[in-house]
């Protein structure tokens, strides 16, 4: 032992070792070992009763059944990814927006900022399918239902006369539908986004306001590169949020085969390691994106 | 160089002072303030005002936010059928256990990240990544096997138990909280208290600890609200008559609708919206007057931790 304490550094990286060890375990034993078995599950028809799980293989028959057999999975999949674009635009841009305001000094900001915060509170995914659920709340928060279609459907004719595509016109009408949704997920990413415009050093705007710049040109030229970093970390954690939340329709496919009479964890984990992987791809395609364009900037990734 | 950095500091002073904007952007400003503020506390405003109502009247169109009359009723049977006490004691005590276990691991874990180097390090934190970005499908069978091996399904170890080893719900994105506050802690304080003959622990729990109090605060109220919100390991994890109120919520909506459990009357839509808004608000309603008291003070160690540094 003595020998292995001999330098500094070995010292430092034991300890580190150790801090870090909880992590290592946990690993092993809560994750590591679930992953496998999942994966294991795909390949195997599976029941568990009396604390036993008894499987049988079956090759790649599960996820033969998802893609070709079972009516929901692909159309599930579909819509659930092709939402998740304009859900990312609206909720970054929303949230940038938030921040931006509650960033600014007026009467009544704690009280606004404590508002504003109220999703990071209220995420229970229960409580707002309640709420959504309400016909008469619905009618007084949401212009897509079928109390008030109507304004839905004239946006979509102006849309449409206006001579734009129909899968744009879908795509605004969608976002107008849902607003009340998506804003009631921007509370971790409006908290991000204001931890990264507080530490944009002051003397950047003074500098600029010297030197004449408007608050447009300031939002610009400052704000919004210095965020750079917050976006990225905002767009992941959008992606995971979005795909990882119970009220996900793939979500809950898997869960009803994991749960219902069926019990079939087979598909359940084939439909949650297609759709992982999909979402991974996506994953890598922004990390890929972000490292290309900040090469170009020639900073360093 | 100074004096003419200090002139033209004077000559701009009143732009450098300027604070808000002109009137126009002040009135945009404040309708978007008054509009957002009602996206937000709408549906906290809606539980309250319809679960106080008498169930009857519930569609009294002369009153949209004002009740005319009180009544506690729908609450009290809402509470009776969600088995409020019991259930309320088991969600405390998850959230209370958990976010104890995650602040003591979670921590040690993000500084070990932070301020060591050690082999596999890099591997270790990609590893750490990927426990945030995998969907819980794909986890959650496997977990309740090794949980009801153990024993430990339907009691607040289920959740305290991976959090203690950082593995619990959403440990990583504390780990990352952590890392990156105390990454951005001088260092100079450490060594010096490791020069004077202070161990690795003492000196994290003595320097370290104090110092990261706001990181501590941060970290401790999302994991309490997240495990107090969560659902969707928790149906799963428990079974019975008492399992975590966001559960117990979802129950209630079922059995509601359900019309066995109640004769004719009871069950009419208006009843149903009544209880649900009722059940709602008391899922909630323990976190929010925690937000209400913690808000501030939250607020502000969010900016001062600098979350992503």
């Amino acid at each position: 032992m003595r020998n292995m304490f001999r330098t500094i550094e070995r010292r430092d990286s034991f300890a580190g070792f150790l801090f870090v060890s909880p992590f290592i375990i946990g690993f092993v034993a809560f994750f590591a070992y679930p992953i496998a078995q999942s994966i294991f599950l795909i390949f195997h028809n599976s029941k568990y009763a009396a604390g036993k799980l008894e499987s049988e293989f079956v090759g790649l028959a599960n996820l033969r059944y998802i893609f070709f057999e079972e009516p929901h999975v692909n159309r599930t999949l579909w819509t659930s990814i092709s939402g998740l674009l304009p859900q990312i635009a609206v909720v970054l841009i929303a949230s940038i927006f938030l921040s931006l305001i509650i960033n600014q000094k007026f009467k009544g900001r704690t009280f606004v900022r404590a508002v504003f915060f109220l999703p990071v509170i209220v995420t229970s995914g229960v409580v707002m399918s309640i709420i959504k659920g309400d016909a008469f709340a619905a009618s007084l928060i949401e212009t897509g239902t079928s109390s008030t279609a109507a304004s839905s459907f004239g946006l979509q004719q102006i849309l449409i006369q206006s001579g734009l595509d129909s899968a744009l016109v879908d795509f605004f009408t969608g976002i107008s539908n849902n607003l009340f949704d998506m804003l009631w997920r921007t509370g971790i990413q409006t908290v991000i986004f204001l931890a990264g415009l507080q530490s944009i050093p002051k003397s950047l705007y003074e500098a600029s306001s010297v030197e004449g710049a408007s608050a447009w040109e300031n939002f610009w030229m400052i704000t919004l590169p210095m965020l750079t970093p917050m976006i990225m970390l905002n767009l992941i954690y959008t992606v995971v949020d979005f795909f990882t939340d119970s009220t996900n329709e793939v979500m809950k496919l898997a869960t009803e085969y994991g749960t219902g009479s069926s019990q079939n964890y087979g598909v359940m984990s084939a439909i949650s390691w297609v759709y992982f992987s999909i979402i991974g791809l996506i994953l890598m395609l922004i990390a890929l994106i972000y490292t290309q364009a900040q090469k170009r900037d020639g900073r360093p990734g | 160089m100074r004096t003419r950095y200090l002139e033209i500091k004077e000559r701009y002073s009143p732009v450098l002072k300027r604070k808000t904007g002109p009137v126009a952007w002040k009135m945009v400003r404040f309708l978007f303030l008054v509009g957002l503020c009602y996206v937000f506390l709408f549906p906290v405003v809606y539980m309250l005002t319809i679960s106080v109502r008498p169930p009857d009247v519930v569609n009294d169109p002369s009153s949209v936010w004002i009740p005319r009359e009180l009544s506690l009723e729908s609450i009290k049977i809402a509470l009776r059928l969600m088995n409020y006490s019991r259930s309320f004691l088991l969600t405390l005590s998850i959230s209370l256990l958990s976010t104890f276990a995650s602040l003591i691991s979670c921590s040690l874990v993000g500084y070990g990240f932070a301020r060591f180097r050690f082999l596999g390090k890099n591997l270790l934190f990609g590893l750490l990544v990927l426990t945030i970005i995998i969907p819980p499908t794909t986890l959650v069978f496997s977990r309740f096997t090794i949980l009801d091996s153990m024993q430990l399904t339907g009691t607040p170890f289920v959740f305290a138990l991976p959090a203690l080893f950082a593995v619990g719900l959403r440990s990583g994105i504390y780990v990352f909280i952590f890392r990156q506050f105390f990454a951005g802690t001088p260092k100079e304080l450490e060594e010096a208290a490791r020069i004077d003959g202070c161990g690795y622990l003492k000196t994290f729990v003595r320097i370290i600890l104090p110092l990261a109090i706001p990181a501590f605060v941060t970290v401790g109220l999302f994991c309490f609200i997240w495990h107090w919100n969560d659902f969707y390991s928790s149906t799963m994890y428990f079974s019975g008559d008492v399992r975590p109120l966001p559960v117990m919520l979802d129950m209630l909506k079922t059995a509601l609708k359900d019309a066995q459990i109640f004769n004719e009357t009871y069950n009419t839509p208006d009843h149903i919206r009544t209880y649900l808004q009722a059940g709602s608000l008391f899922t909630i309603l323990p976190i929010l007057i925690i937000y209400v008291y913690t808000q501030r003070f939250f607020i502000e160690s969010v900016e001062r931790t600098g979350i992503v540094g």
